[in-house]
C-alpha cells in the first residue's frame, strides 16, 4: 500500500486532550472556548485553518460562523454549510461545550 | 482496509485486501484524473481532507456496503497533489456473486462522493485554480 497518512483513530485523542487543558478558560460569565478549524475553500477564504472562538455558554455550533476571523464572518453562511463536532457530523442547532473542536465544512468533492 | 495515502494507490494491494475463499466475484474501481475538465487543460489535482471525520466515514460506507451485499469492501482515497492520468480514489469489492461485487462497488463509491469530507482543488494547465463544489 501507499504511505498511511492517517492513523484511524488516535490523533483525535490527542487533540481532545490538549484542549481539555485549554478549557480553563472558560470564564465565570458563562462563556464557553471552541476551537474551530477550516479546510479547502473555507481555509482559503479565513485565510486561517484554525481559530479559538468565544460564544455564550449553551451556544448552537451554528453560532461559530458569525465569530469567526474576517472576511468569513461579515458574509452570510453558505447554505450548505455543515457542522462537525469531536471528528462527528452534528446538527446546527447542537449545543456547545466548553473546549468542544468545531469543523465548518462545504460538501466534499473527492473521488 | 480504509486509508487515505500521500502517494500512488497500490491496486493490488486494494484487490487483495478484498480476497477471500468464499467470494468468486471482484470488481474493482479507480478514479483517475482527467486531462481536461469543462474544455480546459488540467495539469493536476489536489486533495485534502478533515482526516478524522474522512477516516471513520470511509470505515461507515464500506461498512453499510458489507453489510447489504454480503461483501468485502477496501477504500483508499490519494491526498495531495495527483497528476493527470493518475487515480485517485480506488475501492475493491468482493462478494459470492458479481451482482454483489459491481453494486457494492458502485455504491460506496456513490456514497464516499456523497458525505466523506474530501475535497478537490483543480490546478489548470494555465496557471488557475478552483476548489470543486460538492453537491
Amino acid at each position: 500500500m501507499g504511505r498511511r497518512v492517517v492513523a484511524a483513530s488516535g490523533t483525535g485523542g490527542a487533540q481532545r486532550v490538549a484542549l481539555g487543558r485549554e478549557s480553563g478558560e472558560a470564564d465565570d460569565a458563562g462563556r464557553i472556548s471552541v476551537a474551530v478549524r477550516l479546510f479547502a475553500e473555507l481555509r482559503e477564504r479565513a485565510g486561517v485553518d484554525r481559530a479559538r472562538v468565544t460564544l455564550p455558554d449553551g451556544s448552537p455550533a451554528s453560532a461559530v460562523w458569525a465569530a469567526l476571523p474576517s472576511p468569513l464572518a461579515g458574509q452570510a453562511p453558505p447554505r450548505s454549510l455543515a457542522f462537525a463536532i469531536n471528528h462527528a457530523w452534528a446538527h446546527p442547532a447542537t449545543p456547545l461545550h466548553d473546549g468542544d473542536e468545531v469543523v465548518l465544512l462545504l460538501p466534499g468533492s473527492g473521488g | 482496509m480504509i486509508r487515505l495515502v500521500s502517494g500512488p494507490i497500490d491496486v493490488a494491494g486494494l484487490i487483495s485486501a478484498v480476497a477471500d475463499p468464499e467470494h468468486g466475484g471482484t470488481a474493482l474501481f479507480l478514479g483517475t484524473t482527467r486531462r481536461e475538465t469543462e474544455r480546459r487543460a488540467v495539469r493536476g489535482l489536489e486533495y485534502e481532507a478533515y482526516e478524522e471525520l474522512a477516516v471513520s466515514e470511509m470505515e461507515a460506507v464500506a461498512r453499510e456496503a458489507e453489510r447489504r451485499h454480503g461483501a468485502r469492501l477496501a477504500i483508499v482515497h490519494r491526498l495531495g497533489t495527483v497528476p493527470a492520468g493518475e487515480a485517485t480514489v480506488g475501492v475493491a469489492a468482493s462478494s459470492r456473486h458479481r451482482d454483489g461485487a459491481f453494486a457494492a462497488a458502485r455504491e460506496a463509491i456513490d456514497e464516499l462522493k456523497a458525505r466523506v469530507p474530501i475535497w478537490k482543488l483543480n490546478v489548470y494547465a494555465d496557471g488557475g485554480r478552483e476548489w470543486s463544489r460538492g453537491s
